[in-house]
């Protein structure tokens, strides 16, 4: 899967560089033309791949937000106040699921951590108890 | 020509066989009753007194354990076994000072260095639990 997104990613990148003349050359792209391109084709691979991520949900969302926030406006700076409203909404959404799912990550260890032990010591005291068994003499 | 110690040693023995067996299929009350059994038939050795305590413990029957345990560390101080099932049945009991000082006594016991995987195992595992405290006191 992941291979498969990166030949797509990296494809388009070269062919945004390649479309054109090198940057440098009086008719080349601009640096933020190329770094449009680099852009446009990361957040598309980040749309792609967002439902399969933790928190996925807002992640897309968000990343579909700066696209088309990019189509409407010359950046952040020309975006209207609702849509940065909703940009932000989005980004403390993820912190909130990003929180969330750390906490769940560290219980789970938590738990894990209890369960060795408790299997170890079920596991000594057999062991022990069966040792003791088969070595009584008198 | 038999021994009859001997003799009860190993009918003791298989009883005690039989418990951990019946312990572990589920039959917790089967068991207790072998491990009593065994008590009966080698009343002077330790290890059926510890073992049908700690299948007490197994059990949830933390009195019944503490009874038989108890009675187990005073007849037989230097069994560090003794202790530190007794530590198990006083934690389960909700005694985690006693629990705590019992398995200081059997570290204390000459054949401590055999029983040391189960003492420590013991000990991390209140620790874990938050029973005890890192300097081996009670929370």
């Amino acid at each position: 899967m992941s291979n498969r997104i990166n030949a797509n990613s990296q494809t388009q990148t070269t062919q945004s560089i390649d479309a054109k003349d090198r940057p440098g050359s009086p008719k080349g792209p601009s640096f933020g033309d190329v770094l449009s391109g680099v852009a446009d084709a990361a957040l598309a691979t980040t749309a792609a791949v967002a439902p399969m991520l933790p928190g996925g949900q807002a992640i897309g969302a968000a990343a579909q937000g700066i696209q088309s926030l990019k189509g409407s406006a010359d950046g952040l700076g020309g975006a209207n106040g609702d849509q940065v409203d909703k940009m932000w909404a989005m980004q403390q959404e993820n912190q909130a699921y990003n929180m969330e799912y750390m906490q769940l990550q560290q219980s789970m260890q938590a738990d894990n951590r209890n369960f060795s032990t408790m299997s170890n010591l079920l596991k000594v005291r057999h062991d022990t108890a069966k040792s003791a068994i088969n070595n009584m003499h008198a | 020509m038999t021994n009859p110690i001997e003799d009860d040693l190993a009918r003791a023995q298989l009883e005690l066989k039989r418990a951990y067996l019946l312990l572990e299929a589920g039959e917790a009350d089967l068991a207790a009753e072998s491990a009593e059994r065994a008590v009966s038939i080698a009343p002077d050795h330790p290890i059926p007194t510890i073992i049908r305590g700690a299948i007490l413990c197994a059990m949830g029957n933390s009195r019944g354990a503490l009874g038989a345990l108890r009675a187990a560390r005073k007849r037989w101080p230097s069994e560090a076994l003794a202790h530190v099932h007794f530590a198990e049945a006083c934690f389960f009991a909700g005694r985690d000072t006693r629990g705590v000082s019992a398995l200081s006594d059997a570290r204390s016991c000459p054949n401590s260095t055999a029983h040391a995987a189960l003492i420590d195992s013991m000990e991390g595992f209140w620790r874990e639990a938050g029973r005890i405290d890192s300097q081996g006191d009670t929370t």
